[in-house]
């Protein structure tokens, strides 16, 4: 057990710091040191309680292994294990960024940013939600914040040419290159995956921003109000209004999967 | 057939569905923000309504595969991995 020694070391520090009689700052800086390793312990004790519970699920915990290690480097401030996360994770964040940005130059700028918010925040993530969740989530907002830099979303947001989000009217229909094979086909094929991308990538810029963060990263409806600025009627109608244009466009391509899903 | 039932009946013929409503309450119905009593009422419409029921349906799976699909599924370019570990090690924000 790492705690006993976490806690011994951390009281030394502090009991060095009290008679020294040196300044409150670190007296403070001992005790968030013997907080982190702290934090450390329980991670690891947690970790290896757990392969001691269920050791035949070892490999499909696996990734969650891996990201309490990460998590628990990352808060130690090891700078490996930020590295360690662009080799595991980094391909899908790479995907966030990219479908925000639509260029691999923004896009690494957005990795970037977000690399930087996950050093500096990952103090403040609790676990409560999975560690791949909260990686996206802060990759889709470093998306945003670029968007906003870039005034591609500002530019946008009076919607000129599609209407008020309080109007109910349909947003114009979107152009898919072409129909395509036959339905079932398209799925057997994975061609459905393009042709989505195509249809969000055709949505005005404000619409495929809320379905990128509400159906794409499935945040909750209060975050993506709180990132975009939006009341909530308004975020309801524009979502809406999206994925209606979404369904029409995709149409002929959902058509073989409602008999077996319905 | 009681009355109750003969009006239903009638109703459905004569507004067949209640179509429009399904529209109005479809993104709340899918949110799972319905009343219940409301939500129970739409749901009953749906089972009487094939219509109704794939509208919904597809409606649902496009919210689906919009999450399965929505991003771009091309591999992280290795230079791009390179670079952004460069980033790591050089940058002085990150201590």
């Amino acid at each position: 057990m790492r705690e006993p020694s976490a806690h011994k070391t951390a009281s030394k520090l502090l009991v060095n710091a009290i008679e020294l009689q040196t300044p409150v700052r670190s007296c403070y800086a001992a005790f968030h040191q013997f907080l982190i390793k702290l934090e450390t312990a329980r991670d690891i004790v947690h970790q290896k309680l757990l392969q001691r519970a269920v050791p035949s699920l070892m490999t499909k915990t696996d990734t969650q292994i891996d990201d309490v290690q990460l998590v628990a480097r990352l808060k130690q401030r090891d700078k490996s294990a930020l590295e360690d996360l662009v080799h595991i994770h980094g391909a899908k964040m790479y995907g966030v960024a990219l479908q925000f940005m639509r260029n691999e130059y923004d896009a690494r700028e957005v990795m970037q940013d977000a690399l930087v918010s996950i050093w500096n925040k990952i103090g403040s993530f609790q676990g409560k939600s999975a560690f791949t969740s909260w990686i996206y989530r802060v990759t889709a907002n470093a998306g945003l914040m670029a968007l906003r830099k870039k005034k591609k979303f500002e530019n946008n947001i009076s919607l000129d040419a599609t209407g008020s989000d309080e109007d109910d009217s349909p947003l114009p229909a979107l152009q898919l290159r072409d129909k395509g094979p036959l339905p079932d086909k398209v799925v057997m094929t994975g061609e459905l995956g393009d042709k989505v991308r195509e249809a969000i990538d055709q949505l005005p810029e404000p619409y495929r921003i809320a379905v990128l963060l509400r159906d794409v990263e499935e945040l909750p409806m209060s975050e993506v109000m709180q990132e975009t600025g939006l009341s909530e009627p308004a975020l309801k109608s524009r979502l809406h209004r999206a994925r209606l244009a979404l369904r029409e466009a995709l149409l002929p391509y959902l058509k073989g999967r409602d008999t077996q899903k319905s | 057939m009681s009355m109750k039932q003969i009006t239903d009946f009638l109703k459905g013929i004569l507004r067949p569905h209640g179509c429009g409503k399904t529209k109005q309450l479809l993104f709340e119905y899918v949110e799972g923000e319905l009343p219940a009593e409301t939500e129970a009422r739409l749901a009953k419409h749906l089972g009487n309504c094939p219509p109704c029921l794939k509208y919904v349906e597809s409606y649902r799976h496009t919210i689906e595969v919009t999450h399965h699909h929505g991003l771009p599924e091309e591999p992280m370019p290795d230079a791009l991995k390179q670079k952004l570990c460069e980033f790591i090690r050089q940058n002085p924000d990150l201590k």
